[in-house]
């Protein structure tokens, strides 16, 4: 059982006037002495044991609150959906989770977790899967028992299925109301072409194709203990909760291999205008160059960008040095270049926001697939007024050419470095942070000593590894600028033309 | 923008009957709670060995303290205050004074005239060059804080940071110096910033726009809510910068601000420190000679209906009770959570039920300080009218009215209520906002007593406000149609 969370303080501290005043206030902040302070991670060793079949658990008690995390992940998700099957792996979850498990219909089911006071959730994305249970550990027996239901016994229940089914194609309709999707959709297309996976959208088609046994046979295919790992955070004793795992999943076993072939990156679908696609090596986008869907309104939104980077190791120096231009392009803080030039100079911008995904494809794969067979991308989102879009994608693009040619004083490496590293102790701030965060290379093949080698990695990048990086990473012949906006209002808006000299004209698509 | 969610709020941290849920005790939250000479409030709440800082400071007034001519000035004054100071954000202070007093005169006249006037492209292009944008929330950056934000909502505003531990005296520095001297500069600058994100958050959004409409229907006009916290385009658009100064100096008076700390300190050393730099903060004046503060009307109760390019829906909204710990206000927050999540009525009679009418659909109490309402918000399925979905909601109604909420029913609410409350406690970030929340509703005690009330909520209570203030004829109704049919 927990211990009482002891947070009571007395109200009065009284203090002399010498106490308080007794320290002077330095006329700057840069006066301020600060302790020195050093963050090393939590050691792993002792918190991953072994459930009876070989499935990892990672277990770290916080006795705080009487709460427990519990996540089992697998490693599957869209990526292994064969043609035909866009959006299984997440209807598969989702379903599993809603439509009944064991001895419980969808209603009991919902019943009995609600009665816990505890949430239970299913859901899946590009290449991960994760059933998660957030409950008072008092209901924990309970709710593990449920979750392994839910693992190994879904139920798949037609009629939920149906209504499901019903409200994602009420979803289908309100598709192209909000800017937002449209670009989300459109982006994936130009990047990483039609026919990837990455492309894929749901459809009536794939509506059509989710049926049970479809569910069913994805579910018996794919939810396998290969790779998978369990977390556990909160109020727990790691040895008995293990022994009450293993006796919940340690049974779990493998399928033989004839079950388990995954149709991952097999589809092929058609190029709407192959003639136009460039192939490029690595990074670029499929359809480089700008792209604009005409929708008036009085915002626009863009994006911009390519593919992502791909590392075969997470020690890979490029990749640390990619990890500092990308926090000096766009950290979260003021002195990041594009919120300097494009909100605190320029006010063109409420925010902006950068993705670049640092994959990495280790030499061992789980279950003979690779992580990320497509990679991910790098983009730069924002929005701003039809009028201003211009002048904006111009800004980014003068950032992007100036990393290129080297143009990074040591003193933003040196912040981009010192906010990277203040940042660390937040990736293990918590119980179920730490848990979480282990697990995680599990799943990904990260070894632990990353996060010990976080630290000096990152000092020994230098202006010429960031130069070095940019050039290979950032290519501007392979970016694609895509803007959801007032087509008009944006072509002939303040720097048009220097973006027309840039990426040449833009191709109008209507909405 | 969609209302603030009091309950998800103040959805409280301690205290639940055993008895009820059949639960053990659940932790005890007891802030530590001192005030400054000058009336500032603190709330210290001690959790060893976290790393980082969770501070919170935020004054007791909104976007409902806007003038009726400048809707959008609390909003705007929060933006202003990340500009810096006197000592921060500029080269050279005494030359920039200088050149800001010329631009402020020259930019008033632009305003007046509707055109800029000669000589204000100069001077702030004199102004760039002493300038430094960004340097206030670059301490932080470099420093590793992270989650340096603000909002502004109808009764307060609120200004956050997480800031590594050891360099607590850094947040201690850095908010009480814009407190003490703030120099609103970058101003025409910031009000371009504040127009993108009305347009990011409300224009661009389809179903936004017409909830902004709502609530000036559903309020009526003078009323301090029926305007959203973003205020109003052509307000905004005119606010001078003597404005802006006017509202600080009336609003952001220590007795009007409480600051929550929650991380690895100690309170002694806390409390040295506040005294040491907020106790340079005077006192202010007569607050209530400081702040116009009409009359408050009656909600108007004004209906709309309008196409949107969203999915079909409705939202009905009932007038409640302001916001408290206590009473029908907490009543009606628990009938909230028995109509929402998968075991709630909601979902189970309209979303996969007989009458399956809904996409999607939720309920929740909206209560401030000055008025709240019960809103049902009921998103079309495939092939339903919106009067299918308020007539399905009048059958819920009708069952709920009918006496039809059993114990097993209630158990499962009530713990739920108390289970989330634990969960409130595990973030500190998100348990410092809610404590500034509810000390500036009405006391952060009202944590404790808002569990203490909602875990002995009967079903008599429920079916009580349910008869009070559910009631057809007091309603006020939003119904939107998908544009182009479905």
């Amino acid at each position: 059982m927990f211990r009482l969370l002891t947070l009571a303080v007395v109200l009065a501290y009284p203090l002399s006037a010498a106490e308080v005043h007794g320290q002077a206030i330095p006329d700057r902040p840069e006066g301020l002495r600060f302790a020195p302070s050093r963050f090393d991670p939590p050691a792993p060793a002792g918190l991953r044991f072994e459930l009876g079949n070989g499935l990892p658990v990672y277990v770290v008690p916080d006795r705080t609150l009487p709460l427990v995390d519990v996540v089992l992940a697998l490693p599957v998700g869209d990526r292994n959906e064969g043609p035909g099957e866009d959006g299984l792996a997440s209807m598969t979850a989702a379903m599993a989770r809603r439509g009944g498990a064991g001895e419980l219909g969808p209603e009991e089911l919902n019943d009995e977790i609600d009665a816990l006071g505890a949430r239970l959730q299913g859901s899946s994305s590009w290449a991960r899967t994760v059933l998660a249970l957030d409950t008072g550990s008092e209901a924990l027996d309970r709710g593990l028992e449920l979750l392994a239901s839910i693992l190994f016994e879904p139920r798949f229940d037609e009629q939920r299925l149906a209504q499901a089914k019903d409200n994602l194609r009420v979803s289908l309709l309100a598709e192209g109301d909000d800017p937002r999707t449209v670009l989300d959709r459109e982006w994936s297309r130009l990047v990483h072409g039609p026919s990837s996976p990455r492309s894929r959208r749901l459809t009536e088609a794939s509506l059509a194709a989710f049926r049970r046994d479809a569910l069913t046979r994805f579910h018996r295919r794919h939810w396998r203990p290969e790779g998978a790992v369990i977390a556990v955070s909160g109020d727990v004793d790691g040895e008995a909760l293990v022994a009450r795992l293993d006796e919940l999943f340690g049974s779990w076993e493998a399928l033989d291999g004839t079950a388990s072939e995954g149709a991952e990156g097999s589809a092929e679908l058609p190029s709407p205008d192959a003639a136009k696609r460039r192939t490029r090596p690595e990074i670029a986008a499929a359809f480089p160059g700008w792209w604009l869907v005409d929708r008036q309104g009085t915002q626009a939104s863009l994006a911009l960008g390519h593919r992502g980077a791909v590392f075969s190791s997470w020690d890979h120096r490029d990749r640390w040095g990619l990890m500092l231009l990308a926090e000096i392009l766009d950290g979260p803080g003021a002195v990041s270049r594009l919120r300097s030039r494009l909100q605190l100079e320029e006010g063109l911008t409420y925010r902006v926001l950068t993705w670049f995904d640092l994959d990495v494809v280790p030499a061992e794969t789980v279950r003979g697939q690779s992580p990320v067979p497509n990679g991910g991308e790098f983009r730069i989102f924002l929005e701003t007024a039809p009028e201003s879009v211009a002048v904006a994608a111009s800004v980014v693009l003068e950032e992007l050419g100036r990393l290129r040619r080297g143009d990074v004083a040591d003193a933003e490496i040196a912040t981009a470095r010192a906010s990277l590293l203040a940042r660390l102790p937040l990736l293990f701030d918590r119980a179920e942070v730490i848990a979480g965060r282990y697990a995680e290379d599990e799943l990904l093949g990260r070894p632990h000593e990353y996060w010990s080698l976080y630290q000096q990695r990152l000092g020994t990048v230098t202006v010429t590894d960031l130069r070095r990086v940019a050039q290979r990473f950032i290519d501007m012949d392979g970016i694609a600028l895509l803007v959801v906006g007032d087509s008009a209002a944006v072509q002939e808006g303040r720097a048009a033309g220097e973006l027309r000299r840039l990426l040449g004209p833009p191709t109008v698509v209507p909405d | 923008m969609r209302p603030a969610r009091w309950l998800a709020g103040l959805g409280a941290l301690a205290l639940a009957a055993p008895a009820a849920t059949g639960q053990a005790p659940p932790p005890k939250l007891e802030p530590a709670h001192f005030q400054l000479d000058n009336g500032m409030t603190f709330l210290v709440v001690e959790r060893p060995g976290r790393r980082l800082l969770a501070a919170v400071w935020a004054v007791r007034d909104g976007s409902a303290a806007d003038p009726p001519a400048s809707r959008g000035l609390a909003h705007v004054v929060e933006h202003l205050l990340y500009a810096g100071s006197r000592t921060i954000g500029t080269r050279d202070w005494e030359a920039e004074a200088s050149l800001l007093g010329r631009w402020e005169r020259l930019y008033e006249q632009s305003i007046r005239r509707g055109a800029p006037v000669a000589g204000l492209t100069e001077v702030e292009q004199q102004l760039a060059e002493i300038q430094r944008p960004g340097a206030y929330a670059g301490f932080y950056t470099r420093a590793g804080a992270v989650g340096i934000e603000a909002f502004t909502r109808h009764d307060l505003t609120a200004y956050q940071a997480l800031v590594p531990m050891e360099k607590l005296e850094l947040w201690f520095w850095l908010e009480s110096d814009r407190l003490l001297q703030p120099v609103f500069r970058g101003f025409r600058r910031e009000l371009a910033v504040v127009e993108q994100e009305r347009r990011q958050r409300i224009d661009s959004s389809p179903t936004a726009v017409w909830f902004e409409r709502f609530d000036a229907a559903y309020w009526g006009a003078g009323h301090p809510y029926a305007h959203s916290p973003g205020g109003e385009r052509l307000e905004v658009e005119r606010l001078l910068p003597r404005e802006a100064r006017t509202h600080f100096e009336a609003v952001y008076r220590p007795e009007r601000i409480v600051a929550v700390l929650v991380g690895d300190v100690s309170v002694p050393r806390v409390r040295e420190l506040a005294e040491r730099y907020f106790g340079r903060l005077g006192r202010g004046g007569d607050v209530a000679a400081a702040l116009v503060r009409p009359e408050v009307p009656e909600p108007a109760l004004g209906s709309l209906e309008g196409l949107c390019a969203c999915r079909s829906q409705v939202e009905i909204r009932y007038p409640t009770v302001p916001f408290a710990a206590a009473g029908d206000a907490v009543a009606l927050d628990v009938l909230a959570g028995l109509l929402n999540s998968r075991s709630g009525r909601l979902y189970r009679e309209l979303v996969v039920g007989e009458d399956r009418v809904a996409y999607a659909a939720s309920a929740e109490h909206v209560s401030r300080k000055l008025g709240g309402y019960f809103a049902v918000r009921i998103e079309a399925g495939e092939g339903a009218g919106l009067e299918t979905l308020t007539a399905a909601w009048d059958r819920v109604l009708g069952r709920l009215r009918a006496g039809g909420i059993d114990d097993a029913e209630l158990a499962r609410v009530r713990r739920q209520l108390v289970t989330d409350s634990w969960r409130q406690l595990e973030q500190d970030a998100g348990m410092a906002q809610r404590l500034a929340v509810a000390e500036v509703l009405g006391g952060y005690g009202q944590f404790a007593q808002w569990l203490d009330a909602a875990s002995a909520a009967s079903g008599d209570d429920l079916e009580r406000v349910v008869d009070r203030y559910l009631v057809s004829t007091e309603r006020a109704v939003l119904s939107l149609t998908r544009a182009g049919g479905s």
